[in-house]
């Protein structure tokens, strides 16, 4: 009925092109031919047709959405995915040689032998200071990045520290800027000199881009406000008890003030299972 | 003294061109336009240097080519023709109009700065007068934010911007402000040279008259050659050392401006001179 994973071999390798010209200049936004799919832009597109394209049968599957493997979003698309290639899914982020995310890194550090591939609805990390598409074009071309330092700037001139909260601009391999996806800031310094693959991909922008393993990742900053990670000290998650990883901030139960959960729910999970293992 | 920038037979054409209006110097041409392919023919066959802390004046007519030779030489137009050297890239020996475009960007970042008569070309409207000047010092790769802003600060108190209006955006300023800022912006990083493209053109006298009093102290104070465009003569008369007269996109007199002013040879720079209203 299919051809396996959905898409025909020829849009597969045209993916595949992208990808390997992608990993080859780190960062840098490689255009691809992006296909119709069965749901809508917007919706996981971009990430969607790079795990088609590279997925193979022996594969172990995890898709997740804002650290959640349970959301609408994430559990669409590893229906579909598992309807039209048969592979075998999990939660568990160990297990997994394939990743799809939205939003969020796993808090367990991955291995050099799985691959990343996340979700991007907005590749161009200098659209916040600039419109046009030539002019950015030319910018990265030209490694005239002088705009979103003066984004930074500007930031501290008026704020008193630099206020872009998640997609926080990095510099990859010292050439181009890049926008890391809407991830919180938490999660930007895992990219750095990784040991896995990470595979960007914009459905509805048409590009892609990828952070090869062990490539330097800076995210911009000013030399006296230093990049920070959000602030969870004093907090712990509700269920696991975890203070070492990020947390959402959720409805409190009754008499209590403040409520906070991990966002990686497969993280939590394992979390609460050592811990009641050791009680 | 070793020239800090020489121009070699620069040309621009807007328009294809073809061998008459591309032979150095054109033929047939009687002014701008070539008569067999009517490509515009904005300045040929221009030669000029430019000695280190000199202030040299380029007049002439609207249209006569002034701001495209400005604008070859901050490399924001690509050159049709001819060869430029500048003394702080590769010692002067290699042709600023053929690097790359990366280079490209690094020299006009860092090594010359330009004043527009239009402010709109020279400033950015989005961020604040401090942020237009920081941005200069960030792209030459300081990132330390405190560093930068007291450097700014002192800049943009010396050409005299009220520091209550620092964090204000550019179109809040007046005409007199703005350029004040694009002259700190032009001269943040200290480059040997900067650009001047009628910078008090559009303004009233008495702002006029003070923009001008700054240009003559800074180039004194801070020893930096200027390139001037102007078509007022009293401006040039004020300011440079040497000025070139143009014509037609090509250069009809040049010398030492008291010499120019005071005993005029081409017929043109005649009418020019004793054009101006006493």
């Amino acid at each position: 009925m299919y051809n396996f994973a959905l898409l025909d071999e020829s849009s597969k390798r045209e993916v595949r092109r992208a990808l390997l010209k992608a990993i080859a200049i780190p960062g840098f936004q490689v255009p691809f031919a992006s296909r119709e799919l069965p749901i809508f832009f917007g919706w996981g597109t971009g990430g969607l047709q790079i795990t088609l394209s590279i997925i193979g049968p022996d594969e172990v599957l995890k898709v997740f959405d804002q650290g959640d493997d349970d959301s609408v979003n994430a559990v669409n698309l590893k229906r579909l995915i598992q309807l039209t290639t048969g592979v075998e899914v999990t939660g568990r982020t160990q297990a997994a040689t394939l990743l799809q995310t939205r939003h969020r890194i796993p808090e367990a550090p991955l291995r050099a032998d799985q691959v990343l591939v996340l979700q991007v609805p907005m590749p161009e990390p200098l659209r916040k200071v600039e419109f046009r598409e030539s002019e950015t074009v030319r910018m990265h071309a030209e490694k005239d990045y002088g705009k979103m330092y003066v984004k930074l700037y500007e930031d501290v001139l008026h704020h008193g520290e630099i206020t872009l909260a998640s997609d926080y601009p990095v510099l990859v391999f010292d050439r181009h800027l890049m926008a890391p996806t809407p991830i919180p800031r938490w999660d930007v310094p895992k990219l750095h000199q990784s040991q896995h693959l990470s595979l960007f991909g914009a459905g509805r922008e048409k590009k892609i881009y990828a952070i090869p393993p062990h490539t330097g990742v800076e995210p911009l900053s000013l030399e006296d406000h230093a990049f920070r990670v959000e602030d969870f000290s004093s907090k712990a998650c509700i269920f696991c008890g975890s203070t070492a990883a990020y947390l959402n901030e959720i409805p409190a139960p009754q008499g209590a003030r403040q409520a906070y959960a991990c966002s990686d729910v497969a993280y939590c999970h394992a979390h609460r299972t050592t811990r009641e293992a050791a009680l | 003294m070793t020239p800090l920038l020489s121009v070699r037979n620069l040309k621009k054409i807007y328009g294809r061109g073809c061998p008459n209006c591309l032979s150095s110097p054109p033929r047939e041409c009687q002014d701008n336009r070539c008569p067999r392919c009517a490509a515009i023919i904005a300045c040929s066959d221009i030669s000029f240097d430019v000695v280190p802390g000199e202030v040299l004046g380029i007049v002439g007519e609207s249209g006569s080519g002034k701001s495209t030779i400005l604008n070859c030489i901050n490399l924001t137009l690509s050159a049709t023709g001819g060869q430029i050297f500048y003394g702080h890239f590769a010692e002067g020996t290699r042709d600023i109009l053929m690097v790359d475009a990366q280079t490209r960007r690094t020299l006009q970042n860092i090594h010359f700065g330009i004043v527009y008569q239009n402010p709109q070309l020279g400033l950015n409207f989005q961020v604040s007068g401090e942020g237009n000047v920081a941005e200069r010092m960030l792209v030459a790769g300081h990132t330390h934010f405190g560093q930068i802003q007291t450097n700014v600060h002192q800049l943009l108190q010396r050409v005299e911007l009220p520091p209550s209006r620092y964090k204000d955006l550019p179109n809040a300023y007046s005409g007199g402000m703005q350029q004040r800022v694009q002259i700190a912006k032009a001269l943040i990083n200290e480059p040997a040279i900067i650009l001047l493209d009628e910078p008090t053109g559009g303004l009233d006298v008495s702002v006029q008259a003070r923009i001008l009093d700054l240009i003559r102290s800074i180039s004194r104070e801070f020893k930096v050659a200027m390139v001037m465009v102007s078509h007022d003569m009293q401006v040039i008369r004020l300011l440079c050392q040497r000025i070139i007269v143009m014509k037609h996109g090509r250069i009809i007199e040049s010398g030492l401006t008291d010499r120019v002013i005071d005993d005029p040879r081409e017929a043109y720079t005649q009418t020019l001179v004793h054009s101006t209203i006493q």
